[in-house]
């Protein structure tokens, strides 16, 4: 992907993506009390492991953004918010869509100040035994990994133009 | 009975997490609406000395509701508690005319500081 630089600031898409993998791992450890740590390997396992959220920006900012991450992390992290108690695919949802909510606010909110735009976004999409990120033949996406002992996790953003949208999530259901 | 909050939020994990760091103050939850439309309709039954308004919400966002309830009640003291906080939204807030603006994640200090902070305006 070619790392294009905001022209009017210099910053390197690159830059936003590594603002967002610190955004993830502070509001991790805010949030669920949990180090991430970057990672060089990228997540394994089959989809039944995987779940995900994505959403898109509207405004001047365009770009679709997306997380996925193994179940027992995402199930770690739900149970902190939760307060440590059994823990459901729909507490998943609910609970990790507003971890995610909150990871993609402060993310935009840095963008906004930074760049001096209105963006905002749509409200996180669920995925369960989806992976997105990987499966994708485009390459404008900026892909970064992380992980702690309960599993691994991928962040990444694809930069869009007026026209173009980058594939939406169901677009990458893996057949089993 | 410690003063009237209404929560606005389309997350139970927000939700919860105030109704518990406002256990033991002042303040107590009174209801939740989990959209910006149902915002309005719990206002007018419930009449909450104040609200707290997340903005990326289905349906309506966070603002316009906002912007609802204090045309119909101009008097009413609404705390904006959103990701998104940067200098447009929290501007737009301001002319608006909510009393507040908080960045989840929040703390109950900052919480309660900023709830009664909204009940001292006028």
């Amino acid at each position: 992907m070619k790392d294009e630089k905001n022209s009017k600031k210099g910053i390197a898409d690159s830059d936003f993506l590594d603002f967002l993998v610190t955004t993830v791992i502070d509001i991790t450890q805010k949030v669920a009390g949990m180090e991430l740590v970057p990672s060089q390997e990228i997540p394994h396992g089959t989809t039944l492991d995987i779940a995900s959220f994505s959403t898109r920006t509207n405004g001047d900012f365009r770009v679709s953004l997306a997380m996925s991450a193994h179940i027992d992390l995402l199930k770690e992290i739900t149970r902190h918010m939760k307060g440590h108690t059994e823990v459901s695919m729909g507490d998943i949802e609910i609970y990790g869509g507003e971890y995610f909510n909150i990871i993609f606010g402060v993310f935009l909110s840095y963008v906004n100040n930074v760049l001096h735009t209105n963006t905002r976004f749509r409200v996180p999409l669920f995925s369960e035994n989806l992976y997105p990120l990987r499966s994708l033949s485009d390459k404008r996406w900026y892909v970064r990994a992380l992980s702690c002992p309960y599993g691994m996790m991928e962040v990444g953003l694809c930069k869009l133009s007026e026209t173009e949208d980058c594939m939406e999530a169901q677009s990458y259901k893996i057949k089993e | 009975m410690g003063k009237s909050v209404l929560i606005v939020d389309d997350s139970i994990f927000i939700y919860e997490s105030i109704k518990e760091m406002l256990l033991d103050s002042s303040f107590q939850v009174i209801g939740h609406a989990k959209s910006g439309e149902t915002a309005m309709e719990l206002y007018d039954e419930l009449q909450p000395d104040l609200v707290t308004m997340d903005i990326v919400m289905p349906d309506m966002n966070g603002l316009e509701s906002a912007r609802n309830i204090l045309e119909r009640y101009p008097n009413a003291k609404i705390l904006m508690i959103s990701s998104l906080a940067y200098e447009d939204t929290i501007r737009e807030a301001e002319e608006i005319g909510t009393c507040g603006f908080l960045s989840k994640p929040i703390e109950r200090d900052t919480l309660i500081e900023a709830l009664g902070q909204c009940l001292e305006e006028d």
